[in-house]
């Protein structure tokens, strides 16, 4: 008798033990399937998005008006629709800002931007130093109040030779090419460029004397370095607007950005038609090299709620390649920055 | 008519005898069961160990992936950049603009059957934030390129402990990418 009970005692002490380990591998394997199918049911989500934003690049591609962007534009419809898809499309020109990078002097004075006690040649100064950023926080911030630097300023556009610092157009120079040298003698060469200017007539750089001006650099420096205006006037801020509207040699008068700020809600001008309703000055100041109506730089952020998973965004920066007079009829972006934020 | 019963010849019957005989047979048997159940024991043991550690091995790979993915991901090239910048030697590939800013490297290395990543601060060789993954027999890392030949990213190529399984092929991008490069003569 106490044979048979310890073998039935030996059996349930097997079997307990058995059922413990299989319990525990159960419950691993049950974890690692669920982790392995979480995950493929993340990279689903992702690849949903980025078919979503090609979505959106193919609107861009073929816009009807391409060398003008406003929010008349295809996509801003294609953008509101997808929220009925349970999509959140949301596009944010981040280019039409001044550039913290290359801003120049006179403006940052005229705009009263910088934090109390600092001065522009400081800024220009400490540019200098440490050269160009790509970060504005923590970068800029004691130079700038944090309000300003955001309301007011990228590190997102181009470099426009005739509106940027020329300490800044060196450094972009040197980044672009590995010789300070050269980018010396460059810096000194638009100095003595902008020496032909005369009060409210400025010497400028026009789109098709640019190749000349940077003759064997070219290659290296076009499109970063170029003549396109760095604003869309459909999607800049009234405040930068106001600016440089009123900066000294500009003296746009107030009804027209009045007119502009009013109508561009609903309203797409080209570049002409820009001319025609800013008057004279838009050609003969700095004015055309600032404002225009393209936006290079476009933020598509793209969010799909999920009950069980939560909400996922897909972040993409794209750039719109400027063309030179040989390419004219391509439009062109790339795609700068992803990233999913969840 | 009456029937003598017959008398058995030889020893009396001995049921005590029997009773061990019967115990006998029963202990062979739970032997015999034992050494199956603990044959059995031995292969679900090993059988568990491989579905562990394939598991385990798997769930590493994903947390690990994640976790390179956020790494390299923090890489952010400004889009003036013309020279990437990226060191290889040693091992090791040195990559500046960790978070957009030139001074700060990501470090990616294979050591000790460990790969290692983490981030330095300008010249110095001392290494913030580093993490550790494996034991791999090796790890190859190399720059992943897109279709146009343009450098995106990362690609780690890792073979598991004693090679028991393929390899692991992952690529991870960088945050953000130069807008274009023209060779520097």
């Amino acid at each position: 008798m106490r044979d048979n009970g310890s073998t039935t005692v030996l059996i349930l002490g097997v079997l307990g033990f058995l059922s413990i380990i299989t319990l525990s591998t159960y419950l691993f394997l049950e974890y690692s399937i669920k982790e392995i199918y979480r995950n493929e049911a993340i990279e689903q989500r992702k690849n949903a998005l980025i078919n979503e934003a090609e979505k959106v690049m193919d609107l861009f591609l073929n816009d009807v008006t391409p060398y003008a962007d406003s929010r008349i534009d295809a996509v801003w419809e294609h953008a509101k629709n997808s929220e009925d898809r349970g999509i959140q499309i949301r596009l944010t020109d981040i280019s039409s800002y001044y550039g913290v990078n290359w801003i120049r002097k006179e403006m940052l004075n005229h705009g009263n931007l910088l934090k109390f006690g600092k001065s522009s040649d400081e800024l220009q100064q400490y540019r200098w130093d440490t050269g160009i950023h790509l970060n504005m926080e923590p970068d800029y911030l004691d130079f700038f109040p944090p309000v300003i630097l955001n309301r007011y300023f990228t590190t997102y556009n181009f470099f426009n030779i005739n509106i940027c610092d020329e300490f800044a157009l060196e450094n972009l120079y040197f980044v672009r090419t590995g010789d300070r040298d050269k980018a010396r003698l460059f810096r000194q060469k638009i100095q003595d460029f902008w020496k032909g200017s005369k009060p409210g007539k400025p010497r400028m750089i026009e789109p098709a004397d640019l190749k000349s001006f940077l003759g064997l650099e070219y290659a290296r420096l076009y499109p970063l370095m170029n003549a396109e205006p760095v604003f869309n006037v459909h999607f800049m801020p009234e405040e930068i607007l106001s600016q440089l509207f009123t900066y000294e040699y500009h003296s746009v008068p107030h009804n027209v950005l009045e007119f502009l700020v009013g109508g561009r809600m609903n309203q797409e001008w080209s570049i002409g038609e820009l001319e025609v309703i800013i008057g004279d000055n838009y050609k003969k100041t700095f004015l055309h090299h600032y404002i225009g109506v393209t936006t290079w730089f476009w933020q598509i952020e793209i969010t799909s709620s999920n009950d069980e998973h939560g909400s996922l965004t897909l972040r993409w920066i794209v750039v719109r390649v400027p063309q030179d007079s040989e390419r004219e009829d391509e439009i062109e972006y790339r795609l700068l920055e992803e990233e999913f934020l969840q | 008519m009456s029937v003598r019963k017959r008398e058995r010849c030889g020893s009396p019957p001995n049921n005590g005898g029997f009773a061990y005989i019967e115990m006998m047979v029963a202990l062979t048997i739970v032997s015999l069961v034992g050494v199956i159940i603990w044959q059995g024991m031995a292969n679900t043991n090993t059988l568990l160990h491989k579905i562990v550690f394939h598991s385990s091995a798997t769930v590493r790979l994903i947390q690990m992936e994640k976790s390179m993915r956020r790494f390299i991901g923090k890489v952010r090239y400004p889009f003036w950049v013309n020279d990437l910048g990226i060191e290889a030697r040693d091992g090791e590939m040195k990559i500046p603009f960790y978070e957009g800013r030139s001074d700060t490297f990501l470090i990616v290395r294979y050591d000790e059957e460990q790969l290692i990543i983490g981030i330095r601060q300008g010249d110095t060789d001392e290494m913030n934030q580093t993490e550790y993954f494996g034991p791999f027999s090796n790890v190859k890392i190399e720059l992943a390129e897109n279709e146009d030949g343009e450098v995106i990213g990362v690609d780690f190529l890792m073979y598991t402990e004693n090679r028991l399984s393929e390899p692991v092929k992952i690529t991870a991008r960088f945050g953000s990418n130069p807008f274009w490069v023209e060779k520097t003569s």
